[in-house]
């Protein structure tokens, strides 16, 4: 309430002359407050299309103005505004260590230049996908289920990129899980939409639980739940050792890897790709973002890990990053292939993050210096990411339903039949050929090994999209059984302009390299970006994106059919590990189970059952009658005896 | 009855609370324990003199008078749950007589802060488990005494300050559960079956309870007494071993899990719930209270296999629950998966992970009352039990459909429900001590949620099944007691300090505040040390990163 009333002593009398700091105390919790209370008004009240539709957009708009404001308040302040509100404080020992005696979470909100992007990029990814779902989205089932699960996902994605707090983290975290599980299961009665949406539970929970077990971890031993202090709380706690700190970044890793969907935890999200774009969509934006904020909090632990669990890690992304791309070639469905070329990208991205790490560590990224420069990099590509995954989900999306297939060979003429949709595509394909190019540019000190990787990565992250976005733009569209290709139109303006939105500001994040204050805003302090350096790193993504669209151009049906037999190959290798898995995991453990419940209990339990009647009748037999009553007697006396003293009383 | 009688009469010896907050007043006598406990009895008594109503009014009187009883006792417990002095240890609302005092045993109640939550817990669950029974035409005049002689015998196990009254409590509570099978479930052979595993485990924790009381040399039965063991490891870990068989068969763990089936997936949903939400959880409080309360070496050598049983229970459950194709089947076996989560807080045995634990016996128990109650209550109303018929319900019936998918994700620890609270405190306290079976009940979570998402694809958003039968929505009461269930759990997930307006606690203290002074006594035992005090050298050096030991203070500290 003080704040409230010096907020509005402060006021001038005449004329406009806000100061945004003076509302940072309000407008910083309401970056959750707003699309919470959004929320509960659609649970509550709301029962129309159009008003949750309404609401929704209202909210995200409001959302958009409080970051604004605080954006305003905050420009030339590069330190972490922090807000803490207490959520559980308890004692829980009256002796020993004093670190353990307590206990507290708090729903921290800290802010700062990178929370605020982070937090705008989602709220402009869920604005787009809002409207391009009350432009195009109108035919599908539980439109208010719809808007409350997607403003769902809003607050936890919110409260995983502000939250100050580990348990913090993982709570929204989790709830963010919740409410993408809640979206992939969002088209109710049909067989296939469910048994896909299983993915969208079950696996990435194993991400999720690896976050909790690291949280854990880390508390067990450093007895500190503050984001913030993470590296200080492990260099000031005794004990800790390279094992510890490996485990920690592997289960770190491994937890952000899960969740950003990238080899070899691509399937959750490649297969949910049938479900409605506009959710689907939803998904694969907003967690590159989450997982590139989880990692860039960590990395002051990550980075004190072995290192060789550390080259481990990296290379397991830069694998990561070369096979998405790989797989995305054998693909024919339009979302697959997409997802897969762009978990690509998001694996590099966090190869670039996780290479900060010092020279001595052996990647060597870094000669010395900046590794935080190298880490924001890769966090700003990977925002990058989520927008241009978002806008190709609405446009990918899109184009299957004016084509009605998402088969990549029933697609073409883009430019003569949705123009739009296919300038979309072609942003968003882009900027996914160019993940993370600025990372290894603005290293002079980047080792050879490390600069083949990123340039292979970057080369086949090229081809992959380039063939997407030829399939879609060029080539005429084959007749089919059913379907008139003259009668193939542009969607509706809204549905394309979102679908364009976060492609086009994809694009500029990407390009937002190489303009020196973009780099002062972030932090980068006085990092100057060679240009001549820059442009030679964007030269493998083009080239790759350029000889794709040739090669497809040129010789279409051959290139189709020769990836076709190679995909073939590879669901048939994959048909064969899931057997494989089926046949010497889960039906043993299932028949284990099978034959415990059905044999193993029921035989014990009639053991022990024949025994006691077994052992009872010889007894009996035994006993005669006068023995029975007389024990009898002696059990009801034992009885009586018990009660005697308090009926006394 | 005359002992209850006895107990008013008589002054307590020990100081009751004192109120301070809502309900000043209302409840400063010392015998409101003795009501919880005997009232219940009395009521139930009164339920099998109402003659036979066949199709008549008085066919409706059982369930009024157990509703009623239920809903009075729950009443009184949250008065005295707002009078309970938070942040001071020790007995409260105490009752103490002599009973057999050549043995030394006494009629002695008493709750602290850890009995609190469990009694707090059954009187919800007792009420919910009278609204699960509204329907119910079969025999209502058994059905609903028994449910009282339940209610009874757990109130009596949680209030027991004597071993002995502890365990006749705890064995009488088999008997009504096992009517209750015998009676209302088809399955042949259930009753024996639960009074088999019951009175097994009663046996355990018999002779265990005379291990400890000849160990202590204790003149009496008093638990505050048995705590007293020192030395003798030996005996402690016998003790602990069939300690944790009577938990093993209450809880149930695996493989004492037998009795699961008959009466988590057999039963009608009112004894489903009563024994999932409350009965079972006194497996889980007979832990706390005689092993980790009362020997403290036992406790510590027994706690890796604490652990692995932990893990063991969430992911056989997981698995039972993938291979299993009834809905109540799916949910008798997730309801497992609490309780195994309680003994890995208790095999951590740091000051938090028992915080955990003790937590979990609330948010456990409503959240394996919820999923056996959806699923009982799904069930009925979507017309067959089998998950390959009853399809596709979440469009036909949204409201039940949801409850049942909060129930069943609330069992993996749904963020912002009491679970959640519970299981971090758990898993941030477990970690450190036991890590191998704390990363294999992690794992284990995600064989569930296997089963979860399984389960839910199936029932819910699956195509519908045309040719089975109408599946109609949940009636009033059935929504309401779920809706209670729900509600308890997000209160408490979401402020378990309890609210406060600019600073001041309202009306509920907190479960967490109600808890804390128990169990941080109980827990201070198993305190980590404190790191060693650097010895001040001259060569040291001033960089912290070359392992010197500060002492930072946590982000919170109270």
């Amino acid at each position: 309430m003080s704040h409230l009333s010096a907020f509005l002593a402060a006021a001038p009398a005449r004329g406009f002359n806000l100061d945004p700091t003076k509302a940072l105390p309000y407008a910083a919790p309401a970056v959750l407050v707003i699309p919470l209370l959004g929320l509960l008004i659609l649970i509550l009240g709301v029962r129309a299309r159009r008003s949750a539709a309404f609401l929704g957009l209202l909210t995200v708009v409001l959302t958009l103005a409080d970051l604004g404001l605080i954006t305003w308040a905050r420009f030339r302040n590069q330190q972490a505004l922090r807000y803490a509100y207490q959520w559980i404080n308890t004692p829980v020992s009256f002796s020993g260590d004093p670190r353990f005696q307590g206990f507290g979470v708090d729903l921290a909100i800290r802010i700062d230049h990178v929370t605020l992007i982070a937090a705008i990029v989602v709220s402009l990814i869920v604005l787009a996908v809002l409207s391009w779902h009350r432009a195009a989205g109108r035919g599908e089932q539980g439109p208010i289920r719809y808007q409350v699960n997607a403003l769902f996902l809003l607050v936890s994605a919110l409260g995983v990129i502000v939250s100050g707090d580990l348990a913090e983290l993982a709570a929204f975290w989790l709830a963010a899980g919740l409410a993408t599980y809640l979206l992939l299961s969002q088209r109710w009665g049909s067989d296939v939409f469910g048994r896909a949406s299983r993915f969208g539970l079950a696996l990435p929970l194993l991400g999720d639980m690896a976050l909790l077990s690291a949280i854990s971890l880390f508390y067990s031993r450093a007895a500190s739940l503050d984001l913030d202090r993470l590296q200080t709380s492990v260099r000031n706690t005794p004990g800790v050792g390279l094992k510890f700190l490996s485990l920690l970044a592997v289960l770190i890793v491994l937890a952000v890897a899960v969740r950003a969907a990238i080899w070899p935890f691509t399937a959750w999200q490649t297969a949910t790709t049938e479900q409605p774009p506009s959710l689907w969509a939803l998904v694969l934006g907003v967690w590159p973002v989450l997982a590139g904020v989880a990692l860039y909090r960590w990395l002051p632990v990550i980075t004190l890990a072995g290192p060789q669990v550390l080259v481990g890690l990296a290379a397991a992304l830069a694998l990561a990053a070369i096979l998405g791309p790989v797989l995305s070639l054998l693909a024919f469905d339009l979302r697959r292939a997409v997802q897969l070329a762009s978990s690509g990208a998001v694996a590099a991205a966090l190869l670039a993050m996780l290479s900060s790490m010092p020279a001595q560590h052996g990647l060597g990224w870094l000669a010395a210096g900046a590794p935080r420069w190298v880490a924001l990099v890769g966090l700003v590509s990977l925002f990058g990411a989520g927008l241009a995954r978002a806008g190709l989900g609405l446009v990918g999306g899109g184009l299957a339903l004016r084509y009605r297939s998402p088969e990549l060979q029933h697609l073409g003429a883009g430019w003569q039949r949705l123009p739009g949709s296919t300038a979309g595509v072609l942003l968003a394909l882009l900027t996914l050929s160019l993940a993370a190019f600025a990372a290894p540019a603005l290293q002079p000190g980047t080792a050879l090994a490390a600069r083949v990787v990123f340039g292979l990565a970057l080369l086949l992250a090229g081809l992959a999209m380039g063939r997407v976005y030829s399939m879609v733009a060029h080539g005429v569209i084959p007749r089919r059984r059913g379907f008139e290709p003259n009668r193939v139109r542009e969607m509706r303006q809204l549905a394309v302009a979102a679908g364009l939105l976060p492609a086009g500001l994809a694009l500029v994040a990407q390009g937002l390299f190489l303009w020196k204050p973009w780099l002062g805003f972030l932090g980068a302090g006085t990092a100057q970006p060679d240009p001549a350096r820059l442009l030679i790193w964007l030269l493998p993504g083009l080239v790759g994106f350029a000889v794709a669209a040739a090669l497809v151009f040129v010789r279409r049906a051959l290139a189709m059919n020769q990836l076709r037999h190679a995909g073939a190959a590879y669901r048939r290798l994959w048909a064969i590990a899931r057997l494989s898995f089926g046949r010497f995991f889960s039906r043993p453990a299932l028949e284990l189970t099978r034959l415990l419940e059905v044999r193993g209990l029921p035989v014990a339990e009639a053991a022990l059952g024949r025994a006691l009647v077994t052992a009872g009748l010889l007894a009996g037999r035994r006993l005669s009658l006068l023995r029975v009553g007389l024990a009898l007697l002696a059990v009801l006396a034992l009885g009586f005896a018990l009660l005697t003293p308090g009926v006394r009383r | 009855m005359s002992l209850w009688l006895a107990g008013v009469a008589l002054p307590s010896p020990s100081p009751s609370a004192q109120p301070t907050t809502f309900g000043a007043g209302v409840i400063s006598v010392s015998f409101l324990l003795s009501v919880l406990i005997w009232g219940p009895v009395v009521m139930a008594g009164i339920i099998a003199l109402i003659p036979r109503g066949g199709r008549t009014r008085l066919e409706r009187w059982p369930l009024g008078v157990a509703f009623w009883t239920m809903a009075g006792t729950c009443a009184i417990t949250l008065i005295g749950y707002s009078q309970f002095q938070s942040f001071s240890g020790g007995l409260q609302f105490e009752e103490r007589l002599p009973w057999l005092p050549s043995i030394g045993v006494s009629y002695h109640l008493g709750v602290d802060g850890i009995s609190m939550a469990v009694l707090l817990l059954n009187q919800l669950i007792g009420v919910v488990a009278v609204l699960a029974g509204w329907e119910l035409r079969e025999r209502p005049r058994s059905y609903f005494a028994l449910l009282l002689l339940i209610q009874a015998a757990v109130t009596g196990v949680v209030a027991a300050q004597d071993f002995f009254l502890f365990f006749l409590f705890w064995a009488l509570a088999a008997v009504p559960v096992a009517l209750l099978a015998g009676g209302w479930v088809r399955r042949p052979g259930a009753s024996a079956r639960v009074l088999g595993y019951w009175a097994f485990g009663s046996a355990a924790l018999l002779v265990g309870g005379l291990l400890l009381y000849r160990g202590t040399g204790a003149t009496n039965f008093d638990l505050s007494s048995l705590a007293g063991i020192q030395g003798q490891t030996r005996l402690q870990f016998l003790a602990g071993v069939l300690f944790l068989l009577a938990a093993a068969s209450r809880l149930p763990l695996v493989p004492l899990h037998g009795w699961v089936k008959d009466v988590y997936r057999d039963a009608p949903a009112g004894v489903a719930i009563l024994v999932a939400g409350a009965s079972s959880r006194l497996g889980g409080y007979e832990l706390v209270r005689l092993l980790a309360g009362a020997e403290h070496d036992g406790a510590k050598r027994l706690a890796p296999y604490l652990g692995i049983l932990a893990a063991l229970t969430v992911g056989y459950a997981g698995l039972a629950a993938l291979r299993s194709r009834q809905v109540r089947g799916v949910a008798a076996y997730l309801a497992l998966v609490p309780g195994g989560l309680t003994l890995l807080g208790l095999a951590g045995l740091t000051p938090l992970s028992l915080h955990g634990a003790v937590l979990s016996l609330f948010a456990g128990g409503l959240a394996g009352a919820l999923i056996v109650g959806a699923a009982a209550t799904l069930t009925e109303r979507a017309g067959t039990g089998r998950v390959e018929f009853a399809a596709g319900l979440a469009g036909r019936m949204p409201v039940l459909a949801w409850l049942f998918a909060i129930g069943a994700l609330s069992v993996l620890g749904l963020p912002f429900m009491a679970t959640f609270a519970a299981d971090l405190m758990i898993f941030l306290g477990s970690f450190g001590t036991v890590p191998a079976p704390a990363f294999g009940v992690a794992a284990a979570l995600v064989l569930v949620a296997g089963a979860v998402a399984w389960l839910l694809q199936r029932t819910l958003f699956g195509a519908a099944n045309r040719e089975g039968p109408e599946p109609e929505e949940a009636s009033l009461p059935e929504k309401w007691y779920l809706g209670i269930l729900v509600g308890a759990l997000l209160w408490v997930g979401l402020v378990p300090g309890g609210p406060k307006l600019l600073g001041i606690p309202l009306f509920d203290p907190g479960l967490i505040n109600v808890i804390s002074p128990g169990v941080a006594d109980l827990a201070s035992t198993y305190a980590p040390a404190p790191p060693p005090t650097p010895s001040p050298s001259p060569s040291a050096s001033p960089s912290p990163a070359a392992g010197q030991p500060t002492s930072p203070s946590p982000s919170s500290t109270p």
